[in-house]
């Protein structure tokens, strides 16, 4: 507007169609006229506002026209505003933009409604939004203040009406009550307790479970089927927890964060950064008794490799070691394993292992360990652990310390670093700091907690975390100073004066669950020099901490993993201070839930428990809660747009989907089927029918609920597949005679897709059909080589080079071959022929037709012209249990089990390259893929 | 080679150089394999930074030597670092390497700012950047020049051939300063018995590993 008051010819044609709005004036403030409601004003405004900035101003070019003379002078400057107003309006555009500010928060600081209320916005920008939700006239509810809509919530608001009143009368009372007692004075000293009682420490009684910790009043209805962690309520506002009626393992664990992570998580756990676990829903069991009889009941969980108990266990009995392994149980006359589980020692003080080892003295040694295992496999174990422990003699006890030990996982580079930061070694005197924690601040400069010694555990005392709240950065020494740290790595000084672990005491553990309140650590920080860290006193007790580094089950450079064990009351403040601790490559340790703890294990290439253990109880239940799950995602699916399983097309006339498409079929793959059932299919067919098979069924089970399903014969069928541990299939595989396996048995595997594809969950694992025709057929020995040799093979039986078309599909098979669709290799022209040959050979190529003349059907072939047929039913390995794109490997992965009997017999059979390759086709599809397996 | 005269007075000193020590590691006891743990050392991302602003000669000094008597210098803060695995593809190399020489401080672009600022970048650019460089190298002086990479291809092993082969790949740029440096890293190996069962106690010993840095660095 300006410019046209300073040209007195402007008569852009924008100018025109623009009409000047009356509520503004000059300065651009809106004025409300003409009764308008004020409301719209500011919109009106802001709309005035873009008019205004993508309004460029022009000149018609006569302007500077003089009696049909150019005015040259005129004319430039003309062209000269133009191109100013071109550009101011460029900047006002991009100025005035539509965006709000709560879109300009990074993604990890965004917050659900910030466009809604200001609070959910960083503070630097909270006028700017306040102002915006203003101007955009934003409806703002607080939910506080939301009148009730259910009956619910309005009972819910009255009771809470009704008790604020309640409390406020009482209140009156109470101070009421003070002031009559301050007048009278004397009464003072009598009120107040004479005796201070020291706090009740929580009873632990062995040989039985106990109770979780008795949760805060105001929560503990929330907490009546679980038990929340003691990071709960940090998880709860930055996570997707389990849901409130349906929590896993009797517990609310955080699943995932509520922000985007799976590549970041991927790249703080292999490359940069940090990923933090609250894993305080692992259950740590206490063993304690005399030593022999310890050695005992381990061996009876399965612990029976002599190399545990003779010259190589030996760290790991004094206690500088952790074993981490499947522990089973004898199950009839077969083991069946349990789960995972860490056990570690408490150290001996020297004196006492000298008798022991002297003489037999009257007194046998003593020992105590903890058994770290997970929550879904911790009842079957502890009631295993009791029936062993009752059976010895002297007995011996176990605890059960689930809520008395809390811990935390780290992985990633700076894992290290980050528990250096945070933890600070406390030593009570002057030069009594322990072995332990001198080699724990030794490891500044550790990248990957792998490089450790295997197995290798730390235990000693930290000073309360929130004492040097906030976390500093920790000096790492440079690259060239690593030769100490290789010193450290190679020698691991941690045998020397050993003692008993604090953690293992109650008494050190109850002590360190008293820590100073939040409040009196603010007090003193207040009373000190700005930024000075606070000085350790009496009120801060000494908090037990164990350290174990693991590496990853896989073998290789892969990042190893920090478990941190505190006691339960001490996780909290170890991670508040965690989560904010920076690292020396930028940014904080990353939240991780427990599908970032399946993401890398997958990416490992290892087995996650219990999801890929089918044939421990755990697993069995989590497959069969699968199961479930999956149905229930398939019903709600409308007919046409799920997978009709009976009308699956596999080619060559073969229709349906093998076993279950939902599950990983284990009882079709060892045909287990309840007595009960007279059809093999019915637990398949149930699923996989449409209405007609379910008004079937319907009878059969009336209720058809989830808990119905999980204790019915499925899990009766699951129950009896055993896992083949990887040393004796091996053994197996090397033994010239076929060793006698164990029924039904199975073994872990993972997998990677050699060409192309992803496999999921569920997907068949076949292996490759073998050469020998299955019926026996005199015809067509010589058609086969002189034409497609696929053409001649009966329709609905597989052709007979099936195993050739898949290994042409190996990469280093067709090197060279530059066709890859082809099914059948490509004719090639002879080397040195000459021009008539060559001719010839051309015109009989023509000539020829690769088409077979009848056309056969589709999918008789191949599938599509492009894949090859999947195998028969009984070439039927195993099952994927994870599978997906791995951004690790940069293709499909996946872990899965097969047969035993199966995989040792194709391994045989085609030598350990070749045995080991195999088809996966995933559930529904009936295209399959080349892929290759390793024992895990 | 940007540092060699101070690394060549060390060698002087150096009798014999222990990443070629005379005598051998003794060979692996039979029926016992070697398992090698992930190198140990700091991560190449956190090696001391200097910062022009608030430079320490302090930081400096506290670097120690490598085995071979090499005293990596300090890096800058605006050195990126690339791990080169020996599963990285060549391509992939190539172009994180050329993002990284766009982002660096010394190439910095005008793109997608304002004209105005384009323009006025243009008009103040060209002597502010000449002056600051000449100013920080003199600054930084012959020890530290190696501060001055913008990225850093650090590969050992296996991938030291294709880290050398992505940095010729680069000294064709005419405006590129490709610079090749050395050196000996210590690895420890964890000596196992090839039968899990057996009970034989593990043994630890420590392998020198070469590993080479490329420095690239706008002209």
């Amino acid at each position: 507007m300006d410019g046209k008051r300073a040209l007195p010819h402007g008569k852009g044609p924008e100018a025109k169609k623009r009409k000047d709005a009356p509520t503004v004036t000059k300065d651009g403030k809106p004025r409300p006229q003409d009764g308008r409601p004020t409301t719209t004003a500011p919109r009106s405004a802001k709309r005035v506002k873009f008019q205004d900035a993508r309004n460029i101003r022009t000149q018609p070019s006569d302007a500077a026209l003089d009696d049909g003379k150019l005015d040259l002078q005129r004319f430039l400057s003309t062209r000269e505003f133009e191109i100013k107003a071109l550009e101011t309006s460029m900047r006002k555009c991009k100025t005035a933009n539509a965006t709000r500010v709560f879109q300009q928060v990074p993604r990890a600081m965004r917050r659900r409604t910030a466009s809604h209320n200001v609070k959910r916005v960083p503070k630097r920008l909270r006028e700017r939004a306040k102002r915006e939700m203003i101007e955009d006239n934003t409806p703002t509810v607080e939910a506080r203040k939301r009148r009730p809509r259910t009956t619910r919530a309005r009972i819910r608001a009255e009771t809470a009406k009704k008790l604020g009143i309640l409390a406020a009368r009482k209140k009156k009372r109470m101070l009421e009550k003070t002031a009559a007692g301050e007048s009278s004075s004397g009464h003072n000293g009598l009120n107040q307790p004479m005796v201070h009682t020291r706090l009740a420490r929580p009873k632990i009684r062995r040989d039985m479970l106990n109770a979780p910790p008795k949760a805060e009043a105001k929560f503990r209805k929330r907490q009546i089927n679980k038990t929340w962690l003691p990071t709960h309520l940090w998880h709860a506002k930055r996570a997707t927890m389990t849901a409130p009626n349906s929590p896993l393992w009797r517990f609310a664990i955080p699943l995932t964060p509520t922000e985007k992570c799976y590549r970041p998580t991927h790249r703080a756990s292999g490359q940069k950064g940090v990923v933090v676990w609250d894993m305080s829903y692992m259950s740590t069991i206490g063993l304690y008794g005399t030593a022999h009889g310890v050695e005992r009941v381990l061996r009876a969980l399965g612990l029976t490799q002599d190399s545990l108990w003779g010259v190589r266990g030996q760290k790991w009995r004094a206690g500088v070691r952790k074993w981490s392994g499947i522990l089973s149980k004898q199950v009839g006359d077969s083991r069946r394993d349990i789960g995972p589980a860490t056990i570690v020692w408490n150290p001996q003080a020297p004196t006492q292992s000298d008798d022991a080892t002297s003489s037999g003295s009257p007194k046998k040694p003593q020992r105590q360990l903890f058994i770290r295992t997970h929550p879904s496999c911790f009842l079957e174990l502890f009631q295993e652990l009791l029936k062993l422990v009752r059976m010895q003699t002297p007995q011996l006890h176990i605890e059960d310390l689930r809520f008395e030990i809390g811990s935390i996982e780290l992985t990633g580079p700076g894992s290290t670093e980050t528990l250096l930061g945070v933890l600070q070694p406390y030593y009570d005197k002057t030069g009594s700091e322990g072995r332990h924690s001198q080699v724990f601040k030794s490891l500044a400069g550790v990248t990957n907690p792998a490089s450790l010694p295997k197995d290798a555990l730390l235990a000693f005392s930290v000073k309360d975390p929130r004492l040097a709240y906030p976390p500093k950065r920790v000096a790492i020494p440079s690259e060239g100073t690593n030769a100490p740290l290789v010193e450290t790595l190679t020698t691991w000084p941690v045998e020397e004066g050993l003692k008993s672990f604090d953690i293992f005491s109650r008494d050190c553990r109850f002590q360190a669950s008293r820590l100073p309140s939040q409040k009196a650590l603010n007090r003193r920080k207040g009373a000190n020099a700005p930024g000075e860290p606070l000085q350790v006193t009496a009120a801060d007790p000494p908090v037990p901490v164990m350290l174990l580094a693991s590496r990853p089950s896989t073998d290789g450079q892969a990042q190893g993993t920090w478990t941190l064990l505190a006691p339960w009351k001490c996780i909290m403040p170890i991670w508040y201070t965690l989560t904010h601790y920076p690292l020396s490559t930028g940014g904080n340790p990353r939240l991780g839930g427990l599908n970032e703890q399946r993401q890398i294990a997958f990416e490992h290439g290892a087995p996650w428990f219990p999801g890929d253990f089918p044939a421990t109880d755990a697993g069995l239940n989590w497959e069969l809660e699968q199961r479930v799950k999956r149905k229930r995602d398939w019903d709600r699916r409308p007919k046409g747009k799920r997978i009709e399983w009976k009308s699956l097309d596999l080619g060559a006339g073969r229709k349906g989907e093998i076993g279950d498409g939902l599950a990983c079929d284990f009882e079709h793959l060892f045909a287990l089927y309840p007595e009960g059932s007279s059809q093999p299919h019915a637990i398949a067919s149930s699923i996989t029918d449409g209405a007609e098979s379910m008004e079937i069924d319907a009878p059969e089970r009336p209720g058809g609920t989830e808990a119905a399903k999980v204790t019915g014969p499925p899990a009766v069928a699951l129950g009896l597949i055993r896992q083949l541990p990887k040393a004796s299939f091996t053994s197996l595989l090397e033994s010239p005679s076929p060793g006698k396996l164990p029924a039904n048995s199975i073994v872990t595997i993972n997998l990677s897709l050699i060409t192309r594809g992803v496999a999921n969950t569920c997907a068949r694992i076949y292996r490759l059909p073998s050469r020998k025709p299955r019926i026996a057929e005199a015809s067509a020995e010589a058609e086969v080589l002189a034409t497609d040799p696929t053409s001649s093979t009966n329709p609905g039986s597989l052709p007979l080079d099936l195993r050739d078309q898949w290994l042409r599909k190996a990469p280093n098979a067709n090197k060279g071959q530059g066709s890859r669709s082809r099914l059948a290799a490509p004719p090639q022209m002879p080397a040195g022929v000459d021009m008539e040959a060559r001719t010839k050979l051309l015109a009989q190529s023509l000539v020829a037709t690769e088409l077979p003349y009848p056309r056969p059907a589709t999918n008789e072939l191949d599938i599509g012209g492009h894949h090859p047929l999947c195998p028969d039913e009984d070439d039927l390995l195993g099952f994927v249990t994870t599978g997906a794109f791995s951004l690790s490997e940069g293709k499909g992965t996946a872990v899965g089990c097969l047969s035993a009997e199966k995989a040792l017999e194709t391994v045989r059979e085609a030598g350990a390259r070749e045995g080991k390759l195999c088809i996966v086709r995933n559930a529904g599809e009936s295209v399959g893929w080349l892929a290759r397996w390793t024992l895990v | 080679m940007a540092s060699t005269s101070p690394t060549s007075d060390a060698r002087a000193q150096f009798k014999t150089l222990p990443n070629r020590p005379q005598a051998k590691l003794p060979p692996i006891p039979n029926g016992s394999r070697i398992q090698k743990r992930p190198l140990a050392g700091p991560s190449p991302f956190s090696r001391p930074r200097i910062n022009p602003s608030s430079s320490s000669s302090s930081n400096l000094l506290s670097t120690t030597a490598d085995p071979d008597g090499y005293t990596p210098p300090p890096r800058a803060t605006h050195t990126t670092v690339i791990k080169v695995s020996s599963g990285a593809t060549f391509m992939s190399l190539v172009r994180r390497v050329r993002k990284a020489l766009e982002k660096a401080p010394s190439h910095q672009t005008t793109k997608g700012l304002p004209l105005a600022a384009r323009i006025a970048a243009l008009k103040v650019a060209k002597p502010g950047t000449a002056g600051s460089s000449s100013s920080s190298s003199r600054h930084w002086g012959g020890i530290i020049e190696d501060a001055l990479d913008d990225v850093v291809l650090v590969a050992t092993g296996r991938a030291i051939e294709k880290a050398v082969d992505v940095g010729g790949f680069f000294t064709r740029e005419k405006e590129l300063v490709v610079l090749v440096r050395t050196r000996t890293l210590q690895a420890v190996d964890d000596v196992v018995a090839v039968d899990e069962e057996a009970d034989v106690e593990d043994q630890v010993r420590v392998r020198n590993v070469s590993c080479v840095e490329v420095g690239m660095r706008w002209a």
